[in-house]
């Protein structure tokens, strides 16, 4: 049996005349038949259609896919100058954090929620020198249920270098974690390492000044190979 | 059944990214970018109504739709169905996040925040349709608008176009066989 040529439908659909022959055919075709009804569809989600403008992304979205992608896929690419030891590449960050204004919102409410830290306070050796200085401190709130989460320290060592000591009851179960610094104006971010226990130390990247960083953020972060933030914070404090 | 027909201009160009894109060629994301960012954009836009928002989700999808890309096989459909695919998850998971900080910070909306599940409603399907016609690229989207969106009848297209009413009517019909192969990708990601 011959079907109708594929334009056919569509003519029919349009209530174009056919020729006869295909007429017979496609009253009597149950496939022709559901090739019209088909194309009558189309026509009818056509005119909704007519008040919907497309607007087309600014040109820099493409500029970050492009410079994400040709990341991936190994190509040399100019990282604007050595970023501190550990760190993510900022420049991403800087163009990915737009889009997640939440936080901005978040960190205010966490802000109301800051434990103080007695800041200089000395954890002394048994022998007396002192080892560490508690720089600052923050108590972490999980930001789905709002309970306590934990908290995190920063410890100054004695060659002067800075770590971030996280203590939580999250476990690996909960996902992959990784912990942030974010500055006040969630303007920029350092990843400082993923979270594998409930307790991790993390040391800061020279150059990142916890004052200015003073966010402890931990994300939940797809094993996507994506670099950059996922969005999803489970937890959240402001160092003081 | 229709047999595979001639002039099939638009739909094997089609193919032909969805190939190149799979097979992860140069050039292939960005041709692609070019056929359904406005959609992607678009949709986010209007589901999540801010625009960095919006442009978050848009960078997302295409970058996730590169590294995936094995995952994307095109026997199973077009690739801008399969993005579009990507994109309607981002969105769900960016409402998500945001009733998620909305719960937390007990605020009081204007407005309540559209449902993670179906943001849009009908409008995804009509933004569809619409990035659908304008892909058809000149002088098909120019003709099925004056056809669908003006209810101008053929006569009058064919004189406000100056083109024969043969030409008017055999460029609605590709159009309506393009149109069709591209919204059952879009659909099969609804």
């Amino acid at each position: 049996m011959r079907h109708c040529d594929d334009d056919t439908p569509a003519a029919i659909a349009l209530g174009e005349p056919i020729d006869s022959l295909d007429a017979e055919h496609a009253a009597a075709c149950t496939d022709c038949a559901a090739e019209v009804e088909a194309f009558r569809d189309i026509m009818k989600r056509l005119p909704p259609a007519a008040g919907e403008q497309l607007v087309e992304p600014p040109k820099r979205v493409w500029d970050y896919i492009e410079a994400e992608t040709s990341l991936a896929a190994g190509a040399p690419r100019d990282m604007g100058g050595d970023p501190p030891a550990g760190a993510a590449p900022v420049d991403e960050l800087a163009r990915r954090r737009r889009g997640v204004n939440p936080w901005l919102v978040g960190v205010a409410a966490a802000t109301a929620g800051v434990v103080l830290g007695a800041v200089g306070m000395s954890a002394l050796r048994p022998g007396g020198a002192p080892e560490t200085t508690l720089v600052a401190q923050a108590g972490l709130a999980d930001l789905a249920t709002e309970t306590e989460a934990g908290e995190a320290r920063v410890e100054r060592r004695a060659d002067g270098t800075e770590v971030l000591v996280v203590d939580t009851s999250y476990t690996e179960a909960d996902g992959a974690l990784e912990v942030w610094l974010i500055d006040t104006e969630v303007q920029g971010m350092v990843s400082l390492g993923f979270l594998t226990a409930d307790h991790g130390e993390f040391e800061i990247p020279a150059g990142y000044d916890v004052s200015a960083f003073p966010i402890v953020d931990i994300s939940v972060e797809p094993a996507d190979g994506d670099p950059t933030h996922s969005g999803n914070s489970i937890t959240r404090g402001i160092l003081a | 059944m229709a047999a595979e027909g001639t002039g099939h201009d638009l739909s094997a160009d089609d193919r032909a990214l969805d190939r190149a894109f799979a097979a992860g060629e140069d050039g292939s994301l960005e041709a692609l970018y070019r056929s359904c960012s406005s959609l992607v954009y678009t949709l986010a836009l209007r589901a999540l109504r801010d625009e960095t928002e919006a442009e978050d989700v848009t960078q997302q999808t295409f970058v996730s739709a590169w590294r995936g890309r094995d995952k994307y096989s095109p026997e199973r459909g077009p690739a801008r169905g399969w993005v579009v695919g990507i994109a309607r998850r981002r969105i769900a998971d960016a409402l998500d996040a945001r009733s998620r900080e909305t719960r937390r910070l007990e605020a009081v909306r204007d407005e309540p925040a559209p449902s993670a599940a179906d943001p849009l409603g009908g409008q995804a399907d009509r933004i569809v349709v619409r990035n659908e016609v304008e892909n058809l690229g000149p002088p098909r989207s120019t003709i099925v608008a004056l056809a669908f969106f003006e209810a101008q009848t053929h006569e009058q297209i064919a004189e406000r176009l100056q083109m024969p009413l043969g030409t008017v009517k055999s460029h609605l019909r590709r159009s309506l066989v393009a149109l069709r192969r591209g919204l059952e990708a879009a659909d099969a990601s609804l």
